[in-house]
């Protein structure tokens, strides 16, 4: 059969074609998105020399429940430690955008010694970093990132020695990286030397652990475990971190560079790679059905090739060579949207942006792609298969006028539809337990915003605290009055770390007449911040302006009330407090006690409890707590301007409402729900259509039948009982499998759930009902069809 | 027990209608035994679903057992159908997948017999056709004549008044027609009414009177 003649074929019954296209189409996507993001993460090679040697060190507060980076003197003993690495790179992203002279904004990455050497890279122009370019005073040279040299410099090939200027500081460049090399990640349009200034050099000395990431390259024959191993030792014999290890549980860990950036969302990405294959079954499923339709309205035809020399091996491919024309479109429309379906899964996180690796079209989606096409041709053998045997269908053969395949493929259908719901229902109720948690305070008409007065953070000033801090006190009030004016503005307050901020310092304190110290979120808060956070107020008062001294009190959540003060009121209790960095105490009073408040995600648990300091102005960064009328998004820009008014050269941080914020921490979890409900209700309407078109398949295979029973004597009601019961066994069946499969597997949600387990029952009933009804409906129109029977018709035609 | 009054059955065509049947008026008495013959096309089936309350779309009088039929509403006639009605059909139309016994049993579910009294019927109408050692198989397991007969067997379980048989030997060969025809007699001396449609002529005469049909009209009706 010539290609015009399949093509001819579906012209003439345009509605299959475009059906199977359409099916292939959405499925093709669907799985090669998931695939090619699964790839990216797991197997696509990442652009440095042998990366599956590059190992990210990190110190675990396993106390505290999370995880940062080290310190430069640390990484400088990894990369001393020549037996186990092969150096340590330390790099710290500038984590915000830096306006140039021109206005163009960059992202500019410190990077230490053995940029090159640890990564394997080497500049496509010019020179990387010399040790005399790490040097304080000499470090104003930068490296551009082959993407930024071409966007921004026209590729001008005599950039070496060109100025790059921002308010503050000039940058020779001395090199531009090839093409495709990204460091950390995409987001990097340049590095320049990690230089510490006295701020990071007094931090790194005094072991607070976080400054600098590390990455490290391990020695021939040094495993992941080995290099954990040997980090911890370095730890252990640094004096520095001695405190850490008291007091925060410290211990190194170690993981492949490649987790970096897929930890957060493999699972994701697995649960989405399993409802992919869900819903390619299921559509497989309906293909099937959709060509034994087509096959039987065929069975003349194919009788009389039989009867003119036809094997059955040369009709089955006859069959196949029939539906390879729309599966061949459906698959090309397929990997074409497969781009789109990739960018869509980076904009709802569920694929991290700017992967070093990228995770672009590539192999991995013409695999999943060919892998769908081939199933889907598959089911045009199966359907071959299974209709040779169509004379048999309405003799005892399983369900009557069904056979066993199709309504294996209906109980299988409902089975995977009723599991994929119950993962969909079970995030969508965690959602809203998350959204309705008491979070301890109101995120409504809220902005958060990071001021750093000095310019320390991003412009890379200095700041000496012994003399600074005089000098920016008054610029600190003038900021919050002013802020306060501004119109729709109710309350303005001063905090070292508010909620959602992902800001956080844990200091020991301790009870009096008690040598044990007891860690909790150390905040320092000026007046006016428990009414601008809407944190409630359990006991005593707030923070006033009289409040400043060496006899400054503290205010306590509920939390550490709970633990520590049980049978005391805590308006009468004392905490001794930090006041340096050698373990010296003061003794302060409690004058409040507040809300718990969630610190860093909706759902974590109480792990740490809160001790609020009064702060005047908690320096170089502070940040500003904005309570405002309305929409706080609005505010945004009005109060960056305004800051910047009474403090030119200001570096602001983080600008933004606290609810998007704590949205954030959400997005993940947002996404996931919305691709499994996506998939869900899509792999529901399949399996109620699959479920209508085989009930009317069976239903015209025995039209006869249904004739006689109402000429003996049935009513158009028991007729139609008749098709809705067995349409019903199919349900039911497929329902209970759905629960026995979906329980177990919901198993894998039992970490992203919120206030509902796994196996509730609730969800699961709900879930059951909705495909049953939405079932029960798809066999309706088929049951009336039956009950319409005329049997004299029927008969007839028999 | 049958009275046809001027039934007529027609379709709408392009120029005009067709008649299938014209003017009919026949009587049947209660007990009687008639078969109603013509050539192909005389309107046979056609009378034969009419008298069956197969078909309602006829005009004229139809009166069965004293009741008025063309007076009754769709829901009535259904019910009456089930009530005084046995069909018989030329292929059978047993339910294929359902053995000899549940056929037998299926007439009896749709008229909500009691579950022991279904099964002590269909245990005497087995028993009285012979066919006990066959309850267990399905109709593609037994001969034409052998599902004819369970046909038959089908058609009287509920006790009918009347009994329809269209072309019920046609399908068969002749000792299997023989073993039918011989059924319906046995029927008939135990005060069944039969209306067959036949095409043998032997068969015919077998019955106490033949109509004959032609064109949709009655041509005789037979004495």
């Amino acid at each position: 059969m010539s290609i015009a003649t399949l093509f001819r074929h579906h012209i003439r019954s345009p509605l299959f074609a475009l059906t199977v296209i359409a099916l292939v189409a959405a499925v093709v996507v669907v799985n090669a998105t998931a695939f090619s993001a699964i790839h990216a993460l797991r197997w696509k090679a990442l652009p440095y020399v042998e990366s599956d040697r590059l190992v990210e060190l990190q110190a675990d507060l396993a106390s505290f429940g999370f995880k940062v980076g080290l310190t430069e003197r640390i990484r400088q003993h990894v990369a001393d430690d020549r037996t186990h690495f092969d150096g340590a790179l330390g790099f710290s992203v500038g984590s915000q955008l830096r306006r140039d002279e021109s206005g163009e904004r960059w992202r500019i990455t410190r990077v230490s010694e053995e940029f090159g050497s640890v990564l394997g890279a080497a500049p496509a122009l010019g020179r990387l970093f010399a040790t005399d370019d790490l040097r304080e005073g000499a470090d104003n040279v930068i490296v551009l990132s082959d993407a930024a040299w071409r966007s921004r410099f026209a590729a001008d090939p005599a950039i070496i020695g060109r100025e790059l200027g921002f308010p503050d500081q000039r940058y020779t460049v001395i090199g531009v990286m090839p093409r495709a090399f990204v460091f950390p990640d995409a987001t990097t349009d340049a590095w320049r030397p990690y230089v510490m200034n006295a701020v990071e050099r007094g931090e790194s000395e005094s072991g607070n652990v976080g400054g600098i990431d590390v990455v490290a390259r391990l020695a021939p024959g040094v495993d992941i475990v080995q290099a954990r191993e040997r980090l911890q030792a370095i730890m252990v014999a640094d004096g520095s971190l001695a405190g850490l290890f008291q007091n925060a549980g410290l211990k190194a860990a170690a993981r492949s560079w490649r987790e970096r950036f897929g930890a957060a969302h493999w699972r994701a990405l697995a649960l989405l790679q399993l409802a992919a294959l869900v819903l390619l079954v299921v559509v497989v499923a309906n293909l099937i059905n959709l060509n034994l339709d087509r096959l039987l309205g065929r069975v003349r035809e194919f009788e009389i090739r039989r009867a003119i020399g036809a094997n059955e091996r040369a009709i089955t491919r006859g069959i196949v060579a029939d539906l390879a024309p729309p599966v061949f479109l459906g698959l090309v429309a397929g990997l074409l949207l497969t781009p789109l379906g990739l960018r869509i899964a980076e904009q709802h996180e569920l694929l991290p942006q700017n992967l070093p690796q990228g995770a672009g079209f590539g192999v991995a989606a013409l695999v999943a792609g060919a892998i769908v096409a081939l199933l889907a041709l598959g089911s045009g053998v199966v359907a071959a298969l299974v209709s040779r045997r169509t004379a048999q269908l309405s003799v005892r053969a399983g369900i009557s006028g069904l056979g066993h395949v199709r309504p294996a493929m209906i109980v299988a259908q409902v089975m995977l539809t009723t599991a994929l719901l119950g993962g969909a229902g079970l995030l969508l109720r965690s959602a809203v337990n998350l959204m309705e948690a008491d979070r301890g305070f109101d995120a409504t008409g809220v902005v958060l915003t990071a001021v750093d007065p000095a310019g320390v953070s991003i412009s890379g000033r200095s700041y000496d605290p012994a003399t600074d801090y005089a000098r920016y006190l008054p610029v600190v009030d003038s900021l919050r009055a002013e802020v306060a004016s501004l119109p729709g503005v109710q309350r303005v307050a001063i905090a070292s770390a508010p909620p959602f901020s992902q800001w956080e310092m844990v200091s020991n304190f301790r009870q009096p007449g008690n040598a044990d110290s007891i860690q909790a979120r150390a905040r320092q808060v000026g007046p006016g911040y428990f009414p601008a956070m809407g944190i409630g107020l359990v006991a005593g008062r707030g923070f006033e302006p009289s409040d400043h001294g060496d006899d400054s009190p503290v205010i306590v959540d509920e939390l550490w009330a709970r633990r520590h003060l049980a049978n005391t009121d805590p308006l009468t209790a004392r905490v001794e407090v930090p006041i340096d960095g050698d373990g010296n105490m003061r003794s302060a009073r409690i004058v409040g006690v507040v809300r718990t408040v969630k610190h860093e995600s909706l759902d974590e648990t109480d792990n740490l409890a809160t001790v609020y300091q009064f702060a005047e102005a908690p320096l170089p960064v502070f940040w500003l707590v904005t309570r405002v009328d309305g929409d706080a998004a609005a505010f945004v820009e009005t109060i960056r301007q305004r800051v910047l008014a009474i403090a030119p050269g200001s570096d602001i941080g983080v600008n933004r409402p606290l609810a998007a914020l704590v949205g954030q921490t959400l997005t993940t979890q947002r996404s996931l729900l919305a691709a499994l409900g996506v998939f869900a209700v899509v792999t529901l309407a399949l399996a109620a259509l699959g479920l209508a078109v085989v009930l009317s398949f069976a239903i015209r295979r025995r039209t006869a039948e249904l004739g006689v029973r109402l000429a003996i004597g049935a009513t158009p009601a028991r007729v139609r009982n008749l098709v809705l019961r067995q349409g019903s066994g199919l349900i039911l069946a497929g329902a209970t499998l759905g629960l026995v499969v979906g329980m177990p597997l919901a198993r894998l949600l039992a970490d992203r759930l919120y206030g509902i387990a796994f196996t509730d029952f609730a969800t699961w009933s709900t879930v059951v009902i909705l495909v049953a009804a939405v079932a029960l409906l798809a066999c309706w129109l088929p049951a009336r069809r039956a009950a319409a029977t005329d049997p004299m018709t029927a008969l007839r035609s028999e | 027990m049958i009275h046809l009054d001027n039934i007529e059955k027609s379709y709408a065509l392009q120029a005009g209608r067709s008649w299938v049947l014209r003017n009919i008026a026949l009587d049947i008495a209660d007990g009687e035994f008639v078969s109603i013959m013509g050539p192909s096309g005389a309107g046979k089936s056609s009378l034969l679903n009419v008298l069956g309350l197969m078909d309602n779309d006829w005009q004229g009088g139809y009166a069965l057992d004293g009741v008025a039929v063309d007076k009754l509403n769709a829901k009535q006639r259904q019910s009456l159908q089930r009530e005084k009605i046995g069909f018989i059909f030329q292929h059978y139309h047993l339910i294929d997948d359902l053995k000899v016994w549940e056929n037998l049993d299926l007439p009896l579910q749709y008229r909500d017999v009691p579950a022991r009294e279904r099964a002590a019927q269909v245990a005497d109408l087995l028993d009285r056709f012979s066919i006990v050692g066959k309850k267990d198989l399905y109709p593609n397991q037994l001969s034409g004549g052998q599902q004819q007969l369970v046909a038959v067997a089908r058609a009287v379980i509920t006790k009918p008044r009347l009994l329809l048989a269209d072309e019920p030997t046609g399908a068969l060969h002749s000792s299997q027609a023989r073993m039918i025809m011989d059924l319906l007699h046995e029927l008939h001396r135990d005060g069944m009414t039969i209306v067959q449609v036949t095409h043998n002529e032997d068969y015919a005469n077998e019955a106490q009177r033949i109509v004959r049909l032609r064109d949709g009209w009655i041509e005789a009706a037979g004495v």
